[in-house]
């Protein structure tokens, strides 16, 4: 399947969990001298760029079969490379604005060490980057090219301040959720766009002035002339090349800076599980026993954690070994997540998601970027539901035979889930009243509905509380 | 006057294509801004060596003035310390 078409110096197919780059003449050339410059070699062995090489006989065998089935010809490309396969591929609409953050800083690392070098980035997309685990991953390594050291524009600059400046901006300023921007636009916003949400004095501050205010009074004054603001400038010597670039990048720096995201925001979920800790301890003591009981005995590889929250179950398991999805719709708590596991190094991507509005396949044929379920799909061994399938029966009105139907689809093996009965204080709560909808929502029911998909490996009643942990085995 | 020349410079640069490989969209109002930008960065970049290398010069000529004296002085020898420091 080709998901990245845009470069005419080469597409990206995924066969097979292989990831496959074809490129023409002028991309290889590109791609070889950019692998084998000292920058390349640095950030691979850094974990930052991901690992390219020529691909096995296996890979081309595979890739020849699929050619010939797409065109009916047995053409062989020019080029081709193969990238190393990140485990769980994830886009800017899931990230918190923190992660976000994290790959424009990459981006702009990158862009200004190759340009050391010789290389220019002739693209500046979040999307050129995933995330392993807690840590960004450049992935798109034909977007390096040679560039004439004389050249003191650097190319994708508006697709930079487009796709990480502004959307980062209107975010922290006007609390827009980088799910709503990406979703809408590709490529995040334009200077227009978010000019029209500024105030009059806003509009004379910084960062709006430079970023926003100046590039939309430049683009409204810019129509007969347009044609000539794209023609290719050279300056006078390399040197003052590079003194024009080195200023633009500490501009760039400067600009990310102020509008990173704020540390230690809240939301109404940040206090959940010290809340928890507090006035429940014997039910979050035993609930943790039953799951690290559960991890120790299965040794689960990779796992989804659904309404992760703070992360707290999230971060047992990948103690424990594992790599975790983190999942929660909630981007505060994510981001704090996200802040921990880049810091503590712990293998966990958490993504800001909403199990019952998961993330459709967009782009073009709805094929560029897979939707969530579709990335989920035989992805994990264990799926955590801790204190979460009430609010989707509740809130989301989703039947619990939905739910488990889902459930099963996610994981390969296990499911630990966490019953929370409708006489539950916060069950209530998130009811209001409607308890006559819940009435037969009983343990038992709970159970006889689980055991029409999943065999009972473990059921334990918290301590003091109306719930039921279960650790629930697929059934073959 | 050096900065309006580079600003010509830019800004009248003759060349006969578009910019050359770009495949993603370069903007409008943003591209102009970053020209903008670097035209004045890159006069700030003349004018910065047209100082320093007047700057340069005078500390050459003050540098030979004084070793021309201090060759004055160490011939007509009535400085035996800094003679003995040369030594």
């Amino acid at each position: 399947m080709t998901i990245s078409f845009r470069d005419p110096d080469g597409r990206l197919l995924v066969i097979d969990d292989r990831v496959l780059r074809i490129v023409n003449k002028t991309g290889a050339a590109n791609l070889n001298a950019f692998l084998a410059s000292a920058v390349a070699k640095q950030f691979v062995a850094a974990g930052q760029l991901a690992r390219t090489g020529h691909p096995g006989a296996d890979s081309v065998k595979l890739l020849s079969e699929y050619l010939q089935r797409e065109s009916g010809k047995d053409e062989a490309p020019e080029a081709v490379f193969e990238h190393e396969r990140i485990a769980f591929p994830s886009y800017p609409y899931e990230w918190a604005p923190e992660m976000l953050y994290g790959a424009g800083r990459l981006t702009l690392d990158l862009a200004e060490s190759a340009l050391a070098e010789g290389f220019g980035l002739k693209d500046a997309t979040p999307y050129n980057v995933l995330y392993r685990g807690p840590k960004p991953v450049f992935v798109d390594l034909l977007s390096f090219e040679k560039r004439d050291p004389r050249d003191p524009v650097w190319k994708p600059y508006a697709q930079f301040a487009r796709a990480f400046l502004l959307p980062l901006l209107a975010n922290k300023y006007f609390g827009l959720e980088l799910k709503q921007l990406f979703l809408a636009n590709r490529d995040g916003l334009e200077p227009e766009e978010v000019y029209g949400l500024c105030g009059i004095t806003q509009k004379l501050r910084t960062p709006f002035l430079t970023l926003v205010s100046i590039p939309t009074w430049l683009a409204s004054k810019s129509g007969k002339d347009q044609a000539k603001i794209y023609r290719e400038r050279r300056l006078g010597s390399a040197v003052q090349t590079s003194y024009v670039l080195d200023l633009l990048f500490r501009r760039l720096r400067r600009q990310l800076k102020r509008v990173e995201p704020l540390g230690r925001r809240r939301s109404e979920w940040t206090d959940y599980v010290s809340f928890n800790k507090s006035h429940a301890p014997d039910y979050l003591a035993e609930k943790q026993d039953f799951v690290e009981h559960a991890l120790c005995e299965f040794k689960p590889r990779n796992v989804l954690d659904v309404g992760c929250n703070t992360g707290y179950f999230s971060r047992i398991a990948a103690r424990g070994g594992a790599g975790v999805v983190a999942i929660d719709q909630d981007p505060v708590t994510v981001g704090e997540l996200w802040r921990e596991a880049a810091t503590s190094g712990l293998n966990i991507l958490p993504l800001v998601l909403d199990l019952t509005r998961p993330s459709p396949s967009v782009g073009w044929r709805n094929a560029e970027n897979l939707s969530f379920l579709a990335r989920a799909q035989g992805a994990f061994d264990l799926v955590l539901m801790l204190a979460v399938i009430h609010h989707m029966l509740v809130c989301e009105r989703v039947p619990l035979d939905e739910i488990l139907s889902l459930a099963v689809d996610l994981t390969t093996d296990l499911l630990i889930v966490e019953f929370v009965a409708p006489d539950d204080p916060m069950f209530q709560r998130l009811a209001r009243g409607r308890d006559h909808l819940f009435k037969d929502l009983t343990n038992d029911a709970f159970r006889n509905a689980c055991l029409r998909l999943f065999d009972v490996v473990l059921c334990r009643r918290l301590a003091g509380a109306h719930r039921w942990v279960y650790l629930l085995k697929k059934k073959r | 006057m050096m900065l309006s020349v580079n600003f010509l410079y830019i800004f009248n640069w003759i060349d006969i294509h578009n910019l050359a490989f770009l495949y993603t969209d370069p903007g409008s109002g943003a591209l102009i801004w970053q020209l903008l930008v670097a035209s004045f960065v890159g006069g700030l970049f003349y004018m910065r060596s047209f100082i320093r290398r007047i700057t340069s010069k005078m500390s050459d000529r003050k540098s030979g003035r004084q070793s021309d004296r201090q060759g004055a002085v160490d011939h007509s020898g009535s400085t035996n310390s800094n003679r003995n420091s040369v030594q």
